[in-house]
């Protein structure tokens, strides 16, 4: 038991609702002490997934194991896991202090104990000085740590976070995701935190299991998702892609519009005649005002915009079919006016490959998406 | 300026001829059992004789421990069934939802004089106990006051945030420790305000109360009702101020026990106009 604690095992589990599969057949291996997110976009089932390790639903088929033990039919109220909820859900008719020592109230620790504990978790979340508030007199980011001392005073295997930083402003959200973070390693406690914000599963998990229509697309770390993606969906949903409808030959994949794409390595192998994807991840594509000279993995358009981010430039590159775009670093890049000629040329081992399956998910033009307005 | 004065001044003049027009009748009963005659429709001159003489009319006293016997009765019932009825509305709708609020919508827009006749038809054929004492009285009343204290702890619990009971349950709270340390203290003012309306129904209530009275019961305002001549002895205004000044500690204290509770000034406001 004791070297488990904190593990999480998901086998083949279902859960549907009348005729909609939340989840379907998942499967996912959470390790003890690791900080893991489940990211997808709404519907694909991660709330449903933290709601059945949670013990408020419970699953239709397979089993969920929690510090190797099974909890088929076992309670909310008699599992060792704790819940962040996405509002927060404090006792609005409890104080902050009562708020964070109702959980140790149930179980029935002595009363001593439980002030230690509350003023201890309160100044974790250097919330002790508003102890006597009631959680209306506080703004969200305060409720939200109150929250999260809340779960953390009962010291739980497993700390389910469900979208806990959705409510809060940018500014706090960052600050909010780096305290989590620090919080996480030093507890030693297993976080699972449901989110749809990529960056924000990106900047503090160990692995990410990205998720659609109920089941796990990739499980991997952060750096693994973003440079080998398993699909197409994981390449479009993890920073940005520009995808190319083709078929695949010997080397890589000949888009519709013409364009011959040369991959070194592809995530997937796709039989040579089959419908096909490729993608160039929008900071691997060079732009040139001269012809580069060469036939593959170039396009030839125009810039139909310019935006400054600060460190970088993104162009909107308008080709024959589609835009592609394009992020540069402000460094060094090349300055060009709405209207000039330019190439797009990339490396062949930045190109990935997929099959089409996915075609309907990924090809809204993300360039469309990146347009002022 | 000027201009915000002018308009500010004409809505304090209008809102304090709304408070005369509304309680000005109010204030002249109260006046009118320090009257020293006989009727309280004609003011001779100060006198609390009136006071002594309600004591001493045991039909005056009798009809209203009738009152307020059925009032707690049946406010109590009402509490009980309402309170149920409400949670189970909000928290577990389903095919029988819509059937169940259009009865509880049809018994408080029936007149009461159809309810009344029905009623009586009704316990006639039972007979019986249905037929003596309170129990007629209390089962009308309790019929009305639980409908309106079924909407208003609905409302009240629809308007909870349903994730509360699972952060309970999160925090290792059997279902009973759940509803008893979070849903019922969140649903209290809405069980109090429902019940303060439940006993000031029953108070008020003449005419089904009227129809199932067994001879020999007679509620408060029933007795004043049925005064002969319609001669009202500032006894009953005597009783009648009685009755306000309770009604007032009654909602005092309510409004206490929702501040201890952790309300604000406006949620209490919200909470005595069903909102």
């Amino acid at each position: 038991m004791s070297q488990d604690r904190g593990s999480v095992e998901l086998v083949d589990v279902t859960k549907r609702f009348g005729s909609m599969v939340a989840v379907d057949t998942l499967n996912l291996d959470v390790h003890a002490g690791e900080f893991l997110s489940l990211l997808g976009p709404s519907g694909c089932g991660k709330t449903t997934t933290l709601r059945m390790l949670a013990g408020f639903e419970q699953p239709d088929e397979g089993f969920i194991r929690i510090s190797g033990e099974f909890v088929q039919g076992v309670p909310a109220y008699k599992r060792d896991v704790n819940t962040v909820f996405q509002q927060y859900a404090l006792f609005p008719h409890m104080t902050v202090a009562e708020n964070v020592a109702y959980g140790l109230r149930q179980r029935h620790v002595s009363k001593s104990d439980i002030a230690a504990r509350v003023t201890e978790a309160l100044d974790m979340v250097k919330m002790r000085p508003l102890a006597d508030r009631k959680p209306r007199q506080m703004s969200g980011g305060q409720q939200q740590r109150v929250a999260l001392a809340r779960a953390l005073v009962n010291r739980p295997s497993v700390l389910l976070l469900d979208e806990p930083l959705g409510a809060l402003d940018r500014k706090l959200r960052e600050e909010m995701q780096i305290e989590l973070k620090l919080l996480q390693s030093q507890l030693g406690i297993t976080f699972v935190f449901v989110t749809h914000d990529q960056e924000e599963a990106m900047g503090m998990s160990d692995r990410i299991a990205i998720m659609l229509d109920g089941h796990v697309e990739q499980l991997a770390d952060p750096e693994t998702v973003y440079e080998h993606p398993s699909s197409a969906f994981v390449a479009g949903f993890i920073g940005r892609n520009n995808f190319w409808k083709g078929v695949s030959t010997a080397q890589g994949v000949h888009a519709d519009d013409g364009t011959e794409f040369v991959a070194s390595n592809p995530e997937e192998k796709v039989a040579p005649g089959q419908p096909a994807l490729a993608a160039i991840r929008p900071e691997c594509i060079h732009l040139s005002s001269t012809d580069p000279g060469h036939v593959i993995n170039v396009i030839e358009g125009a810039v139909a915009g310019v935006s400054h981010y600060g460190d970088v430039l993104q162009y909107v590159v308008r080709t024959a079919d589609r835009d592609v775009l394009a992020l540069l670093p402000r460094q060094g890049a090349v300055r060009l006016a709405p209207g000039d000629p330019v190439w797009c040329h990339w490396q062949a081992s930045e190109v990935y490959q997929f099959s089409a399956e996915q075609a309907d998910l990924v090809l809204q033009d993300p360039a469309a998406e990146a347009q002022p307005g | 300026m000027k201009r915000y004065f002018t308009v500010s001044s004409a809505l304090g003049v209008w809102t304090g001829a709304v408070i005369v027009f509304l309680f000005t009748p109010i204030a002249f009963l109260v006046a009118m059992s320090f009257n020293d005659y006989k009727s309280i429709f004609k003011w001779t001159h100060f006198s609390t004789r009136w006071w002594g003489h309600m004591m001493q009319n045991t039909s005056l006293t009798s009809s209203v421990r009738v009152s307020l016997e059925v009032a707690f009765v049946s406010t109590a019932l009402a509490l009980i069934l309402g309170t149920f009825a409400g949670l189970a509305l909000a928290k577990r709708p389903g095919k029988w939802t819509a059937g169940f609020v259009g009865i509880i919508l049809l018994i408080l827009v029936t007149p009461e004089i159809v309810d009344g006749a029905g009623q009586l038809s009704w316990f006639v054929l039972l007979g019986g106990p249905f037929r003596t004492g309170l129990t007629p009285i209390v089962l009308v009343h309790t019929v009305f006051s639980s409908a309106v204290v079924t909407l208003i702890v609905r409302a009240r619990v629809a308007g909870l945030d349903e994730r509360l009971e699972e952060a309970a349950a999160d925090l290792f709270a059997t279902p009973r420790r759940a509803f008893f340390e979070v849903t019922l203290p969140l649903v209290m003012p809405a069980v109090l305000a429902g019940g303060m309306l439940a006993f000031t129904l029953s108070l008020d209530n003449v005419v089904s109360t009227s129809f199932v009275s067994p001879a020999g019961v007679t509620t408060f305002p029933n007795y004043v009702f049925g005064l002969s001549g319609g001669i009202i002895r500032p006894e009953v205004a005597a009783m009648a101020t009685l009755f306000i000044a309770s009604t007032l500690a009654a909602v005092g204290l309510v409004a206490l026990a929702l501040r201890r509770g952790g309300q604000s000034g406006t949620e209490i406001a919200a909470t005595f106009t069903g909102n």
